[in-house]
C-alpha cells in the first residue's frame, strides 16, 4: 500500500470509496440529473394532489326547484359525487366520519351521484354507489344528467353543501385536505361547526375531486337556476 | 489469462513462501483483505440483484395499484387515464430504471448502492404521498432501510436517510398533507421523522459493523487456513518432488528398494524393483518366499545365509551378489545390500531396508574384460613364445660360432690371435646378451624384470666391457680410458649383467656419437655405508653433444634426441630407456649433462651391497714394494696420462709423464742427472711426431736405459708386427684401454717375480696366508654343524668347506633326517636347505622349534637357510619361518663363514685367516667354456677353496647325477607335474651353480620360475635349451676334470692377463 494512502484519514477513504464511484465519475452528474428529473416529477405529482377544483357558487338558500328528497326544516348535508372519481372515496369516508361526529345534530344527508344512462360507467349502482349506499342515514340520489348538480351550482365531485333548517347555506366545500387524501381537514371542521351551529357565517373549503361537469356549464346552469329560482 | 496453476505458483512466489516456511503474515493479511473484499463484493452484488428485483416488483405493484384504485380520472361523462396511473408508469419508471440498470450492469459498485437507496426512498416518499401521509405507509421507509442493511454498508443507509430527511423537510413545507396527512404541520416535524429514521439507521449501522467485523474474522481465518493449506501443499509438493527425485535416481542407478518388516514378515518392493526383473509392480507377492524363489539355486543358500548372518548381528551389512530370475526367465545379476535399521531391546531384528543394484552390465563387462584379458595374455604368451623361439634360433648359430672359436683356440694361436678369438667370442656373447636385453625389455615393460643379487668384481666387469668396445673406439681413433676411484669397493653383491648392460650402452653411445677426442669412464662412490655403496659411473665424451631442449627425449623408449641422429648413427632408441629402468631397478638413476658441439657426460648411479670379508676398498697398498722405481708415461692424451699416473702412484711407483717423445727423452735425461731410476716405460703407440715405436728405439739407444722395460700401449686395431716390436725393443704390447688389473699384472710380469712376491706379501694377503687354527668350541672340541642338503654336489662342497674350517659336520638328505638328527644329538648350527624331498626346510625348522618348545631338546641350534632362489623376499620368508639367517646358493665361502661366525660368535679374523691359507695356487685360471656351455673353473675353484681334488669330485658327481635330473625334469614336464618340475629344476639349478655352470644353473632356475608362475607353455623351449647346454657341458666335462690340478690350478689356460668374461 502506498504511503500517501496510508496517511489518508480512514473517514475520507470511506467517503471517497463509499459514496463516490471508484471509476466512471461520469455517473455522478448523471445521478444528479436523474435526481433532478425525479424531483420534478415528484413535485408535479405533489402539486396535482394539492390542487383543488375551481371555486363554486352555490345558492345561498336552498333552491326552490330542487328535486332532492329533503325534509323541510331540517339541516341538510348534500354531497355531490362522481361515482367513478377515485378521490371522492376519501371524501365519502371523511363525510362519514364527520356525520358520525355530528349525528346528534339531526341533519339529513343526501348523496347525489351523477348518473347518465348513456354512459355505462355512470349507470346507477356502479362505482361509489355501493359505498354511498352503505353510509348510514344517507339518502343516495341519482343525478341524471347532473341536473341537481347544476342546480346547486357545484362542479367538483366531493363538494359538500350544508343548508341549515332555515334553508340557508352554511357550508360549501370539500372535506379532504388534498386530492383523495383522507384525514382531518379544514372543510371537516367548518362543516361540523356549521352543522352544530358553532359558527354564524357561511364557511367554504377547497374541493379535491373530479369535475362532475365543466365549470362553464355549472355557471350557466346556476344562472338559469337563480333566474329560475 | 494465466492458468490457475501459474497463478498459484506466482502467488506463492509473491508471498515469498519458501519450502517448509510458515505462512507469511503479510500475505495472510493481504489475502484476508482480498477475501473480505471478495465476500463484500458478493454481498453487494447479491443485494444489488435483490433490490433490482424489489424495485421492479414495486414498480409493477405500483402500476397494479394505480390500475386498481385510480385507473382513470373523470370529467363529467368523459374520462382519461388517471394521473396516478401515469405517474405509476412514467415517473416510477424514471425512479426505478436507473438503479435497476446499475444493479444489472454495474453490480457491487457504490454508485449502484446509493442509487438503489435513493430510488427506494423515493418509492417510499411516493407511497406516503399517495396514501395522503398515512402513517402506516411510513413503515415502508423503515422496511426499506432494513432491506438496505443487507448491504452491510452504512453508507447507503446514510444516503437513504438524507433522502428521507430532505423529502420530509421539503414536503413538510410545501405539501405537509402529502407527508403528514394534515394541512398544517410543525416545521420541525421532519426532524422527528428523521430522528426516528436515524435511530433505526444507527442500529442498522451498528449491526452492519458487527457483520463486517465477523466477515473480516472469517476472511482472516480463511486466509490463515489457505496459507496453511498452501504451506501444506508446498510441503507435499516438496515431498513429492523429493520422492520423484529419489525414484528417478534409483531408476538411473538401477536400484530397487525393498523394505522388510521382519517382525511382521511384511515386505515392500518398489516399482523399480519389479521393473528391474521385468515384472509389473505388484505382479508377484512381496514376501520373503517370493524373493527366495527368484534367487538362482546356486546362489540361494549363500545369499540367504548372508541375510541371516546380518539379522543375527554377525555382520555390519548384508551384501551379496546373486542371480535372480527375470520374468522372461533370464538370470540377471543383482547386488543385494541391506541393513537392519531397527532392533528390539532384545536385539531381534525389527526392520531391514536395502536395495537391489542391477550389476548385470558390470558382470557382462567383467566377463568381456576377462575374455579380453585372456586374449591379451594369449597374445602376450604368443609374443613371449615368439621371442623365446627367436632367441633360441639365434642362440643356436651363435653357439656354433663360439664352439668354432673354441676349436680355433685349441689349435695353438699366438697371443694376438688369442685376443682376436676372445674378441670374437665376446662379440658373440654380447649378441647373446643383446638378445636377452630384448627379452629384458619385454620384461621391463611387463614389470617382471628381476634384479639378481650375486657377487661380482666391478673392476673386472668394467675392464671386460672396455675391452669389448676398445676395437670400435680404436677404429674411430678415439682415446678410450677408464679409472676407478680407490674408495670403490672391489667385490660387491649386485647384478653384474645389468651393470654391464648399462655400461655397454652408455659407452657404446659415447663412441657412436664421438668423432674425435676421447671417451672417459670413471667410477666413484657417490654414497657409502658399512654395508652398501652407491656407485656413480661417469661416461664422458667429446662428441656432438645434445641440445638442452632435446635432453628430455633421451630416456624415452624408441626415441633419440634427434631423428636425424637415428638416420646418421642408427640404433633402436631402446638402450638408454632400458639403462634408465635398469638403474632405477638397481636403486639408482641416470642423468646427463651435455653441451652441443662440446660433448656429454652421463652419470649412472646404482646401489650395490658390499661383500663382507672382502678387502676393504681404499686399503692402502704396501708402497714399499716399488720403492726406488719410477715409470715413464708417454701419451699425447692428457686423460690417459692422468689415469695411468694415478694407478701407478697407488702402487708406490713414481710417475713421470710426457706428452711426446721429445719430452720423454728430456725427462729421461734429467733422470740420468740424479732423479729416480726409471725402470718401466708406458709408451703410447700413436703420438704426434715420433710414434711409440720410434720412441722405444730412441730409448734403447740410450745406454743407461737398455734394461728399462717398455710396454707399448696400442690403440690401433692392427697392431705392429712382431718384428717391428722386437726391433724397437718393446717388451710387451697392451691394447688400450688398459685397466688397473691388466696394467698391474703386466708391470708385475716385467718387473719380476721378486716384486710380485712382495706384492702378494702385503698385509691382507699375508693374513690369508697365515696358518689356521681349527675353530674351537668354548667348551672345548669342535663346533657341531648339521648340513641338511639333498643335492649331493652341494652337500659335498659344503661339507668340504666346513670341515676344512675345522667344523664337525653331520649330513642329512631330507628334512625328516635333519629333525631326527637334531633329536638324537646336539648341534650348534643347522644349514637347512629350504627345498628338500619328503619334508622341506621350512617344516623341518618348525619341527625343531617344536622340539625345543616341548623340552625334548635342551638347546635350539641356530638355523641358516640355504636356498638357490636368491629372489627378493626369500630372506624375509626364511626369517618368518623361524630361521636365523639366510644364505643363497651357490655358497660363497667367505659369506658362509662370515654368517656362521656371526651366529656362533666366532672370531672373524680367525675365519678370515683360515679362509684359504696355503691353498692359493698362483694366478687365477681363466674361465673354461667347453663347447659353449661354460663352466667357470675359476669360480668353481674359489667355491672349492682352490681345492682341486674337491673340484674334481664335485664335477664327477655332477657328471653322474645331472643326466638323471635332466631326464626326471623332462618326464615331469611331459606329465605337467608342476611340483616335480620345480623340485627337479631347483636341484639341477643348485648343482649347476655349485660347479659354476652359470648358464645351466640359470636355465634351470628359469624353468623353475616359469613353473612357479604357471607358465608351463614356455618350459618346453627352455628345457630344450637346457638339454643342449647340459649335453655340451657333459661332453667336455672329462677334459675339464683332467685339466684341474690337485692344487686347484686350471690346466686349460694360464694367461691371467687376458681374461674376458
Amino acid at each position: 500500500m502506498p504511503p500517501e494512502v496510508e496517511i489518508r484519514p480512514r473517514i475520507v477513504e470511506a467517503l471517497v470509496t463509499g459514496f463516490l464511484p471508484r471509476r466512471g465519475l461520469l455517473l455522478v452528474p448523471l445521478l444528479a440529473v436523474w435526481l433532478g428529473v425525479v424531483a420534478l416529477g415528484a413535485h408535479w405529482l405533489y402539486a396535482y394532489g394539492s390542487e383543488p377544483g375551481p371555486g363554486a357558487d352555490p345558492p345561498a338558500t336552498l333552491p326552490a326547484g330542487h328535486n332532492l328528497p329533503l325534509e323541510p326544516g331540517r339541516g341538510a348535508v348534500v354531497m355531490f359525487m362522481h361515482p367513478q372519481c377515485p378521490c371522492t372515496r376519501a371524501s365519502l369516508r371523511e363525510i362519514e366520519r364527520v356525520l358520525a361526529r355530528v349525528q346528534d345534530a339531526g341533519v339529513q344527508v343526501v348523496l347525489v351521484l351523477l348518473a347518465d344512462a348513456d354512459v355505462p360507467s355512470l349507470a346507477r349502482g356502479g362505482g361509489l354507489w355501493p359505498m354511498a349506499e352503505r353510509l348510514g342515514g344517507a339518502t343516495v340520489v341519482s343525478d341524471e344528467q347532473a341536473g341537481a348538480t347544476r342546480t346547486f351550482g357545484v362542479s367538483i365531485s366531493g363538494h359538500v353543501l350544508y343548508y341549515d333548517g332555515a334553508g340557508q347555506l352554511r357550508f360549501s366545500g370539500g372535506v379532504t385536505a388534498s386530492r383523495g387524501h383522507e384525514g382531518r381537514s379544514y372543510g371537516q371542521t367548518a362543516l361540523e361547526h356549521a352543522v352544530t351551529g358553532v359558527g354564524g357565517e357561511m364557511a367554504e373549503a377547497p374541493v379535491y375531486g373530479c369535475p362532475i361537469i365543466t365549470p362553464a356549464g355549472v355557471a350557466h346552469e346556476a344562472a338559469e337556476a337563480a333566474g329560475g329560482s | 489469462m494465466k492458468d490457475p496453476e501459474t497463478m498459484r505458483e506466482s502467488r506463492l512466489l509473491s508471498i515469498g513462501l519458501g519450502p517448509m516456511d510458515a505462512p507469511d503474515q503479510g500475505w495472510v493479511r493481504a489475502r484476508a483483505r482480498e477475501l473480505f473484499e471478495e465476500s463484500q463484493d458478493t454481498i453487494y452484488c447479491r443485494a444489488d440483484r435483490l433490490f433490482g428485483v424489489l424495485l421492479v416488483v414495486q414498480y409493477i405493484v405500483g402500476i397494479a395499484l394505480a390500475v386498481w384504485l385510480t385507473p382513470r380520472t373523470w370529467i363529467g361523462t368523459s374520462s382519461q387515464p388517471h394521473i396516478h396511473l401515469i405517474a405509476a408508469v412514467g415517473l416510477n419508471a424514471l425512479v426505478v430504471v436507473p438503479p435497476v440498470l446499475l444493479a444489472w450492469l454495474q453490480p457491487g459498485r457504490p454508485v449502484t448502492r446509493h442509487a438503489i437507496a435513493i430510488a427506494q426512498m423515493i418509492q417510499s416518499a411516493l407511497l406516503i404521498h399517495l396514501t395522503g401521509g398515512r402513517i402506516e405507509t411510513h413503515f415502508h421507509v423503515f422496511a426499506s432501510l432494513a432491506v438496505l442493511a443487507f448491504y452491510r454498508d452504512w453508507r447507503p443507509l446514510i444516503t437513504a436517510t438524507v433522502v428521507v430527511a430532505v423529502d420530509h423537510f421539503l414536503r413538510g413545507i410545501w405539501y405537509p398533507q402529502s407527508v403528514y396527512g394534515i394541512i398544517t404541520a410543525s416545521p420541525y416535524r421532519w426532524i422527528e421523522h428523521a430522528c426516528w429514521v436515524l435511530l433505526e439507521v444507527a442500529f442498522l449501522v451498528y449491526s452492519s459493523k458487527q457483520s463486517i467485523g465477523e466477515m473480516r474474522k472469517i476472511a482472516d481465518r480463511q486466509a490463515q487456513l489457505e496459507g496453511e493449506v498452501e504451506q501444506r501443499k508446498q510441503s507435499n509438493e516438496q515431498i513429492e518432488s523429493q520422492r520423484e527425485r529419489l525414484r528417478l535416481a534409483m531408476r538411473a542407478g538401477r536400484l530397487g528398494l525393498w523394505d522388510w518388516d521382519v517382525a511382521e514378515d511384511e515386505l515392500y518392493f518398489s516399482e523399480q524393483y519389479y521393473e528391474m526383473l521385468g515384472y509389473e509392480p505388484g505382479e508377484f507377492a512381496p514376501s520373503f518366499e517370493a524373493w527366495r524363489d527368484l534367487l538362482h539355486p546356486e546362489d540361494c543358500d549363500r545369499v540367504v545365509a548372508s541375510a541371516e548372518a546380518h539379522l543375527r548381528g554377525e555382520t555390519s551389512i548384508h551384501s551379496a551378489e546373486t542371480r535372480m530370475r527375470r520374468k522372461d526367465g533370464v538370470w540377471q545379476w543383482i547386488h543385494t545390500l541391506g541393513e537392519v535399521v531397527h532392533r528390539a531391546d532384545d536385539g531381534s531384528p525389527g526392520r531391514m531396508i536395502g536395495v537391489h543394484v542391477d550389476i548385470d552390465h558390470v558382470k557382462r563387462a567383467e566377463q568381456s574384460l576377462a575374455e579380453a584379458r585372456d586374449a591379451a595374455e594369449a597374445a602376450s604368451r604368443a609374443k613371449s613364445e615368439f621371442l623365446a623361439t627367436m632367441s633360441h634360433e639365434i642362440r643356436t648359430p651363435i653357439n656354433g660360432v663360439t664352439g668354432m672359436l673354441e676349436l680355433l683356440e685349441s689349435t695353438g694361436p699366438n697371443p694376438q690371435q688369442h685376443r682376436y678369438i676372445d674378441a670374437a667370442r665376446t662379440s658373440a656373447d654380447t649378441l647373446l646378451t643383446l638378445i636377452n636385453d630384448i627379452l629384458d625389455f619385454s620384461k621391463i615393460e611387463a614389470g617382471r624384470l628381476e634384479i639378481e643379487h650375486s657377487q661380482f668384481d666391478l673392476e673386472q666387469t668394467i675392464e671386460d666391457t672396455m675391452a669389448m668396445l676398445s676395437e670400435r673406439a680404436n677404429r674411430k681413433g678415439l682415446e678410450l680410458t677408464y679409472s676407478i676411484r680407490p674408495d670403490v669397493h672391489k667385490v660387491m653383491l649386485g647384478d653384474q649383467h645389468r651393470l654391464r648392460q648399462v655400461l655397454l650402452n652408455l659407452i657404446n653411445n659415447a663412441i657412436k656419437f664421438t668423432e674425435k677426442g676421447e671417451v672417459v669412464v670413471s667410477v666413484e662412490a657417490a654414497a657409502d655405508s658399512p654395508t652398501h655403496q652407491t656407485l656413480q659411473i661417469n661416461v664422458r665424451d667429446t662428441g656432438v653433444g645434445i641440445a638442452s631442449d632435446r635432453v628430455h627425449r633421451l630416456f624415452k623408449s624408441f626415441s633419440q634426441a634427434d631423428s636425424s641422429m637415428t638416420r646418421k648413427f642408427g640404433g633402436s632408441g631402446l638402450g638408454l630407456a632400458i639403462s634408465k629402468r635398469l638403474c632405477e631397478l638397481m636403486g639408482g638413476s641416470i642423468e646427463v649433462d651435455s653441451v652441443e658441439g662440446i660433448g656429454s657426460i652421463f652419470r649412472a648411479t646404482i646401489g650395490v651391497e658390499k661383500v663382507q670379508g672382502d678387502v676393504e676398498a681404499g686399503a692402502q697398498a704396501d708402497t714399499s714394494l716399488f720403492a726406488g722405481h719410477a715409470v715413464l708415461i708417454v701419451d699425447d692424451n692428457a686423460t690417459t696420462r692422468q689415469v695411468m699416473e694415478q694407478l701407478v702412484t697407488q702402487w708406490g711407483l713414481k710417475a713421470l709423464t710426457a706428452a711426446g717423445a721429445d719430452e720423454a727423452c728430456e725427462l729421461l735425461g734429467r733422470e740420468s742427472d740424479g732423479g729416480e731410476r726409471v725402470t718401466l716405460g708406458l709408451v703410447d703407440m700413436v703420438m704426434p711426431g715420433d710414434d711409440g715405436l720410434a720412441l722405444c728405439r730412441r730409448i734403447r739407444e740410450r745406454p743407461e736405459h737398455r734394461d728399462m722395460k717398455l710396454i707399448l700401449c696400442n690403440s690401433r686395431n692392427v697392431p705392429p708386427a712382431e718384428d717391428a716390436l722386437h726391433e724397437a725393443g718393446c717388451d710387451l704390447l697392451l691394447n688400450k684401454p688398459i685397466g688397473p688389473s691388466r696394467l698391474f699384472d703386466s708391470i708385475m710380469k716385467l718387473v719380476g717375480p721378486a716384486v710380485a712376491e712382495r706384492v702378494r706379501a702385503q698385509p691382507g694377503e699375508r693374513a690369508r696366508a697365515a696358518s689356521r687354527e681349527a675353530p674351537r668350541h668354548p667348551a672345548g672340541g669342535h663346533w657341531r654343524i648339521l648340513l641338511a642338503e639333498d643335492n649331493p654336489i652341494n652337500q659335498m662342497v659344503a661339507r668340504e668347506l666346513l670341515e676344512a674350517e675345522g667344523f664337525d659336520v653331520t649330513t642329512a638328505a631330507t628334512g625328516a633326517e635333519a629333525v631326527d638328527a637334531v633329536r638324537r644329538e646336539p648341534f650348534d648350527l643347522v644349514l637347512m636347505d629350504c627345498q628338500m624331498p619328503e619334508m622341506d626346510g621350512f617344516e623341518a625348522t618348525a619341527r625343531i622349534e617344536a622340539l625345543h618348545a616341548s623340552g625334548e631338546i635342551t638347546a635350539r641350534p641356530r638355523i641358516v637357510a640355504l636356498t638357490a632362489n636368491a629372489m627378493h623376499g626369500d630372506r624375509e620368508r626364511c626369517l618368518e619361518a623361524g630361521m636365523d639367517e639366510y644364505l643363497s646358493k651357490p655358497l660363497n665361502r667367505q659369506q658362509m663363514l662370515a654368517t656362521i661366525t656371526r651366529l656362533l660368535g666366532r672370531d672373524k679374523d680367525a675365519v678370515e685367516a683360515g679362509a684359504d691359507g696355503g691353498r692359493v695356487a698362483g694366478d687365477a685360471p681363466a674361465p673354461l667354456e667347453p663347447g659353449g656351455a661354460s663352466i667357470c673353473v675359476e669360480d668353481l675353484l674359489r667355491q672349492c677353496m682352490n681345492n682341486g681334488a674337491l673340484a674334481r669330485r664335485v664335477l664327477s658327481t655332477f657328471n653322474q647325477t645331472s643326466p638323471d635330473d635332466l631326464a626326471a625334469l623332462r618326464d615331469a614336464v611331459e606329465r605337467g607335474d608342476k611340483m616335480k618340475i620345480e623340485m627337479t629344476a631347483h636341484k639341477l639349478k643348485g648343482g649347476a651353480a655349485q660347479v659354476a655352470a652359470e648358464r645351466v644353473s640359470r636355465l634351470a632356475g628359469e624353468i623353475e620360475e616359469l613353473s612357479r608362475q604357471d607358465e608351463l607353455g614356455f618350459v618346453q623351449g627352455k628345457l630344450d635349451e637346457l638339454h643342449t647346454e647340459v649335453e655340451q657341458m657333459l661332453g667336455a666335462l672329462p677334459g675339464v676334470i683332467e685339466g684341474i690340478t690337485v692344487n686347484g690350478a686350471g690346466a686349460m689356460r694360464s694367461d691371467a692377463s687376458e681374461r674376458i668374461g
